[in-house]
């Protein structure tokens, strides 16, 4: 047994000083000690806390590259409980002598444990809450908002498993960056306590004329309020006697008007805070029984054929209905070959992308004529109208259709379905050495390949996720779709011919992304890791409408700042290409730098016949989103009807195919370059992403044009 | 009986004596609750993976990694 702070040595001295103090706090019977000896293993040891004759576990450990000394503190029930362990482990928190608190909470019993790390809150923000036993309470049914949750309180927010050493890393990581920033605590966060708070005020403002913070002052007058002294310590007698004095005075008369004692306020306001916080980022649902869960995995997971089929349906109709709400396709077509063709175009013009592509006509219009009559230039009404207007509306129509796949995903995800389609999937996965779950950011990459590409970190094993999200552009995108579908009917008359290219290109692409996929893992990451399938799967339980919104909307949300800050200024880029040219401002893009641009693109096109600078200019337009292309080749054209401008090229089927060919292949658009580069974190992988999707159109479209010119 | 997972029948309760496997994994499977003692219950033996049930909480194994684990059947 040692006692370090009764005979500190120097040496003791210079080892508590090069180490970062974390401290360990929590209400009874939480877990933290079972976290504390996963943390320190054998090397922790018990010292005395200062001048008493109370024990103390204090352990020492390394985590990248940082040393760590921990305290564990007596478990608390209160800061204004009254045992002597208890008023130990309150006054070192108050103190504020470490770098970082880690407190821990219990995920079963939410509130009352929460609340304790409120009371912690109002003192200092150095702390991250480890919401303990989560996996238990989780698969009883509780689900937690974390993002939301942290924001509410202002601090991070970890759920974890001590026992099974779940997130146990990260919660140090997130530890060790709040104790290495060295800075004096703040109040996390400010309760509203009603009556109280002019009381509040007048003995905060008494404190700080004797020389507290703003910060410390308020803490101390609700510390006070509450019976504890322990901020006011320092003051000598005489004004400490004064504070008191008035603070008693304070207490008699919130009694006298509202029939309560301020201790009384103050723990209401604060469960109330507690209670709405809770209500707000988390929600219990009921699971399915273990019979229900075990019946229905015998099904979808005891027959593989079967399985298959099922997953496939699942997964199939996720897609059907995001795609039908959002553009109408397919199910206007299928309806249209009913011989409904009334029925499939009212259908397509009340897809949401029906109705925002008018809303946003209406507001094109409007823009114009109101800057019509204001006298504006006409370079600026183009810029209005078809820079900012259009680069708006590129992020605003895809919003829905991205809001929509990730609803249904997240739907699938909080259900249980999610994991066992995985399992289903993987089967076929395996032999491309991916996993089962990488099903997903597929599936998503067919709506847009943005969340797409953020989804793939779902995926566990990190080589894969970086190379599922440096190559699942090839997938064809809904924006991509809407080219296709458009170039197709253009291009070739047969609907046979037709539908056999959209298919055709479809399977393409997805051969095409497990092919680079594979090479991204041989030949770029080298690894010989295989796609080990350890997936776990949550009881079955009716998806929570609570969850499922958090989800889909956290997901939707970073695709509009992922995408949004991208695409806007692009937009407006390619705007000045198109209309700004030697002259200054130009209408018409022949004149514009763009041709110039344009005409050194379509060098590389010699050889397909479609070397033409409004090709050139079409396909470097389609960066900021692909269904640009058609705009563009009708501007260039001066055509309104985009269809012409095909008819005006007049390509060989051959040439016809290669073009199509390369403008699906090709890099998707911006946002999703950005989408990768946020993913993976590295510009030499964001690089290659790029190289690799134009290359490999390049190739593939050469390779179209000569098979089909010697049929 | 000692045997690796993957060759137990489902419905068995097994108590795992080792993992044959490098930091990598063992230390995934050890994050999920599965280490050296843990008692574990084969739910299903399927088509190329194993769920398992362990306190409370279901996984799925590849086939290749429920070879590495090895356990011995309680009944």
């Amino acid at each position: 047994m040692m006692s370090f702070h009764t005979t500190k040595s120097k040496e003791e001295k210079r080892r508590i000083e090069e180490h970062l103090t974390i401290a360990l706090a929590a209400q009874p019977n939480t877990g933290k000690t079972t976290l504390f000896n996963t943390l320190t293993g054998s090397r922790a040891y018990v010292a005395n806390w200062p001048g008493k004759t109370i024990e103390r576990m204090e352990g020492f450990f390394t985590h990248k590259g940082k040393n760590i000394r921990i305290i564990d503190l007596p478990g608390i029930r209160s800061l204004s409980t009254l045992s002597q362990e208890e008023a130990i482990a309150k006054e070192f928190i108050l103190s504020g002598e470490y770098d970082a608190l880690i407190v821990m909470v219990d995920a079963e019993t939410l509130e009352k444990s929460l609340y304790f790390a409120v009371q912690i809150l109002e003192v200092t923000d150095k702390v991250v809450i480890a919401i303990n036993k989560y996996d238990e309470a989780h698969a009883l049914g509780l689900h937690i908002n974390q993002d939301r949750l942290q924001s509410e309180l202002n601090v991070p927010i970890l759920l974890v498993s001590a026992l099974r050493n779940l997130n146990i890393n990260q919660l140090i990581d997130k530890a060790v960056e709040i104790a290495a920033q060295k800075r004096s605590p703040r109040p996390a966060i400010v309760i509203n306590y009603g009556v109280l708070e002019e009381f509040i005020r007048k003995i905060s403002n008494e404190l700080e004329a004797l020389g507290f913070s703003k910060d410390s002052s308020r803490v101390a007058a609700v510390r006070l309020l509450e019976e504890d002294t322990f901020l006011v310590r320092n003051l000598d007698e005489e004004k400490l006697n004064k504070v008191l004095a008035y603070v008693q005075q304070v207490k008699q008369e919130v009694k006298e008007r509202t029939g309560f004692s301020c201790e009384e306020i103050i723990v209401m306001s604060r469960y109330k805070l507690v209670e709405d916080v809770v209500k707000r980022t988390s929600t219990q649902v009921k699971v399915a029984t273990k019979a229900f869960t075990d019946s229905l995995d015998r099904l979808m997971l005891g027959n593989f054929l079967f399985g298959l089929a099922l997953s496939s349906l699942i997964l199939f109709s996720i897609m059907f209905f995001s795609f039908s709400i959002n553009t109408g396709f397919p199910l206007n077509y299928i309806i249209k070959a009913m011989g409904n063709e009334e029925l499939a175009s009212l259908i397509e013009e009340y897809s949401l992308g029906g109705i925002l592509s008018s809303i946003f006509s209406i507001i094109s219009s409007s823009l114009e004529i109101l800057l019509h009559a204001l006298r504006a230039p006409s370079w600026a009404i183009d810029l209005t109208i078809n820079g900012v207007v259009q680069g708006v509306g590129a992020v605003l129509t895809f919003l829905p259709l991205v809001f929509i796949v990730n609803l249904f995903m997240a739907v699938a995800e909080d259900s249980g379905l999610m994991s066992r389609v995985a399992v289903v999937f993987h089967r076929l996965t395996s032999a491309f050495n991916l996993s089962g779950k990488a099903v997903f950011p597929m599936i998503i990459s067919f709506a847009c390949n943005v969340p797409g590409v953020l989804s793939s970190r779902i995926l566990e094993n990190e080589n894969e996720r970086v190379a599922v999200s440096t190559t699942i552009s090839f997938i064809l995108c809904q924006a991509r779709l809407v080219v296709l579908l458009f170039f197709v009917s253009a291009m070739f008359y047969s609907p046979l011919v037709q539908s056999l290219v959209t298919i055709s290109m479809y399977f393409l692409s997805v051969i095409l992304f497990l092919l680079s996929y594979m090479f991204v893992v041989r030949f770029i990451l080298r690894t010989k890791e295989k796609a080990e399938l350890f997936i776990e799967m949550p009881s079955y339980h009716i998806p929570s409408l609570k969850v499922v919104s958090w989800i889909a909307w956290e997901r939707s949300k970073s695709f509009i700042t992922k995408a949004g800050t991208v695409i806007f200024p692009m937009a407006i880029i390619i705007w000045a290409l198109l209309h700004i040219g030697p002259s200054g401002y130009v209408e018409s893009p022949s004149l514009s730098f763009g041709k110039t641009i344009g005409e050194v693109v379509s060098k590389v096109f010699v050889v397909e016949g479609f070397s033409r600078w409004e090709i050139g200019l079409a396909l470097l337009t389609g960066f900021i989103a692909k269904e640009v292309i058609i705009e563009t080749l009708a501007i260039s054209f001066s055509t309104s009807n985009p269809s012409e401008a095909i008819s005006i090229l007049s390509l060989s089927p051959a040439s016809a195919l290669s073009l199509l060919t390369f403008v699906m292949l090709y890099t998707p658009c911006v946002a999703t370059v950005a989408a990768t580069y946020s993913e993976t974190k590295s510009i030499k992988m964001t690089l290659i992403s790029l190289l690799m999707s134009l290359s490999v159109a390049y190739v593939v479209s050469l390779l179209v044009f000569y098979a089909f010119s010697f049929i | 009986m000692i045997t690796r997972l993957s060759l137990v029948e489902s419905g068995k309760v097994v108590k795992i004596i080792s993992i044959d496997a490098g930091m990598g994994l063992a230390r995934r499977l050890m994050e999920m609750g599965m280490f050296v003692g843990s008692t574990v219950t084969v739910v299903e033996q399927s088509f190329g993976h194993v769920i398992v049930d362990v306190r409370g909480a279901r996984f799925a194994l590849g086939r290749g990694m429920a070879n590495k684990i090895i356990v011995e059947v309680l009944g």
